[in-house]
């Protein structure tokens, strides 16, 4: 007797093993299973999932929503490796009060200063009104990067992924409050990434030793990235607030600085215009004493 | 005979456990999961395969199928605490429920492990011939999943209920004599839970109102379930059949997590003869209108009880289960490791060591 009870014992044991250990191919929807594949950090597989799926439901939100994410972590995202630092934005401090205004920093009320960009009348000559614009710039980028620096620096060479997922994400037809947060988060990782190998490359940047050796073409390729970014994160958080993110509403606020920022950009796109990158790059080193 | 039995006993929990996953995990989180589908939340239960109108007397000395009361010769009072997987998820799962929701709590989750899950339940049981009432004042079933670390959503469902339940069951034979084999009997819920079951993710957490997403809600109900049964009590193998219904009454609201439906359930079990100790098989068909597949209306379980000591098996569409009970004259502990298919990773396999405490006066 005791035989055939041990036997049902062992065939039921194994029929168990047999029915959970059983792969999910072809059955699974495609989402479905390009979010375990993400699970299991393939993302490359899930992404070519994700393309195909949409080829056939262009219209599918939340596809492309996976599919910005496959990109992310193909690009070396992993969310969870910066959840400390975006922390601080969403869950803690207002970042108002860590970098914006901190109380004990009598001169962080302004940070950029209280200077605007000059008028023609207020200046003598075009170089001086491209040279304050050029400071206030180089000033609105080193706060940025002040900020920027708690976020991961993607390499150069995933940015295309970079591109690939916000362009998924800006495509999506009816787009929730947590996409416009995803949505900003990475063009923040992205801005600190290009603006590190782009744009600075060294910590002698705004030094006169920067100043010496300074590439317009460069730099003003930089500052319309810059631009780009920081207005469409501010576009975003209005969004995102509006679909009923409320903590984008008081982030919002605190992200004036992007605004200025790139308010300072356009100053010198205005002041240089009509100028060669050489002239340009001559008045900095004239302004330096570089010769 | 009897091998062949066996077999057939096997190729009914292959056909339980083979097969395309009755439910593939929805990345809308739609549906309570499999595991917490379940009336009684004990050790002998889940150990069993969660089997009921088959079973006379569950090994831990409650009943469950209220048409086999009649049967109970003893009377005993229960106290037990049941926990499977984890102290600290309790806590968790606690403060989900019975707090205001924060930031805080929310980022506690995408902090902490991948997956947390924790089932509780602190009853107190009373069973006597005829008659048996339980009062459950805190039952707890709690489990969160993290997916996708590019972009974590996480899948959380969070129940919190207390019940009272009396059962009463008469002999056939005392209604007329040629019902001698059949026993007849009911059982009555009553039971409030609160809960929150949804689908967010990390960056929801971040910056919307958590009761816009993962709203708080109470569902109370009354509940009965009428069973009818027939003991072949002089054939050698003790075979037992039973019909019942179950969920007939009212639940306010009416959730689709929760529907509490009226449905038919039946149970054969036997008791084939062994030398030494007792050997229990059930198999129970339940939701046999609402059930989406065959299936998910299978539920088996076998136990084999020598001296003090009781090994259980069980099966059904998303557990294999093994549990030991062991049992002194007022103090009883029990083990049930379960194999189970993860409904919300997809079908994959997870594993959960319960416990039971249990004293019996």
């Amino acid at each position: 007797m005791r035989r055939p009870i041990s036997l049902l014992l062992i065939a039921t044991t194994l029929a168990a093993l047999a029915g959970c250990g059983k792969t999910r191919t072809g059955t699974i929807p495609p989402k479905e299973e390009a979010v375990t594949l993400m699970d299991r950090s393939q993302n490359a597989k899930a992404a070519r999932i994700l393309e195909a799926d949409l080829r056939e439901n262009p219209d599918d939100d939340e596809a492309r929503l996976l599919l910005a994410s496959a990109y992310m972590g193909l690009a070396g995202i992993d969310v969870y490796r910066i959840f400390d630092a975006f922390q601080d934005l969403l869950f803690k401090r207002s970042l108002k009060d860590q970098i914006i205004s901190p109380k004990s920093d009598p001169n962080a009320k302004n940070p950029l200063g209280n200077g605007k960009i000059p008028t023609k009348d207020e200046v003598k000559s075009q170089a001086e009104g491209t040279m304050i614009a050029l400071d206030k710039s180089v000033s609105s980028l080193q706060l940025a990067l002040l900020y920027l620096d708690r976020f991961p620096q993607i390499p150069a060479g995933n940015w295309p992924l970079v591109e690939a997922a916000l362009a998924q994400l800006e495509s999506m037809r009816d787009p929730a409050s947590d996409t416009f947060t995803y949505r900003i988060l990475i063009r923040l990782i992205y801005l600190k990434s290009y603006l590190v190998e782009k744009v600075m490359r060294n910590e002698q940047f705004g030094s006169r030793e920067w100043a010496c050796g300074f590439d317009a073409r460069n730099f003003d390729e930089g500052l319309a990235f810059f631009t780009r970014h920081a207005l469409a994160i501010d576009d975003e958080l209005g969004q995102g607030a509006a679909k009923g993110a409320k903590a984008l509403g008081k982030a919002h606020k605190n992200f004036g600085f992007l605004a200025d920022a790139a308010n300072y950009a356009d100053g010198f796109g205005e002041w240089s215009q009509g100028l060669t990158f050489s002239e340009v790059e001559n008045f900095v080193k004239a302004r330096f004493n570089c010769n | 005979m009897l091998r062949l039995r066996v077999f057939a006993a096997a190729a009914v929990a292959a056909s339980l456990l083979g097969g395309t996953p009755a439910f593939a995990a929805s990345s809308y989180f739609t549906f309570v999961p499999a595991r917490f589908r379940t009336l009684e939340l004990t050790a002998s239960s889940r150990a069993l395969g969660e089997i009921c109108l088959s079973r006379d007397q569950m090994p831990d000395g409650t009943v469950c199928n209220p048409a086999y009361l009649p049967d109970v010769r003893d009377s005993t009072l229960v106290a037990r605490l049941y926990l499977g997987n984890g102290y600290s998820a309790l806590t968790t799962a606690n403060d989900f429920i019975n707090k205001p929701l924060s930031k805080e709590t929310m980022q506690a989750l995408f902090s902490g492990d991948n997956v947390v899950a924790v089932e509780g339940n602190v009853g107190l049981n009373f069973t006597t011939g005829g008659l048996s009432a339980e009062f459950a004042p805190y039952r707890v079933q709690y489990v969160s999943e993290l997916h996708n670390p590019n972009f974590p959503v996480i899948d959380l469902h969070a129940a919190i209920e207390r019940s009272f339940v009396i059962a009463g069951g008469i002999p056939g034979g005392i209604l007329d004599p040629n019902l001698r084999e059949f026993r007849f009997g009911t059982k009555a819920r009553i039971l409030e839970r609160k809960f929150v079951h949804g689908e967010f993710s990390f960056a929801q957490a971040g910056t919307d109102d958590p009761r816009d997403y993962l709203p708080s809600k109470k569902q109370t109900a009354f509940l009965l379930d009428p069973s009818i049964a027939w003991v072949g009590e002089k054939r050698p193998w003790k075979p037992r059949v039973s019909l019942g219904t179950k969920n007939v009454g009212f639940s306010s609201p009416s959730y689709d997590e929760y529907p509490n439906d009226v449905d038919l359930e039946a149970g054969v079990g036997v008791e084939p003869p062994v030398r030494f100790g007792r050997v229990r098989i059930g198999l129970d068909l339940v939701d046999l209108f609402r059930a989406p597949t065959f299936e998910d209306r299978l539920r088996l379980g076998a136990s084999y009880q020598v001296g003090l000591l009781e090994t259980m098996i069980g099966a059904n569409a998303s557990v294999f289960t093994f549990g030991l009970m062991f049992g002194l004259n007022f103090l009883q502990t029990a083990v049930v490791y379960e194999f189970f298919r993860d409904d919300l990773d997809g079908g994959g396999a997870e594993t959960r060591l319960s416990t039971e405490l249990s004293i019996r006066l």
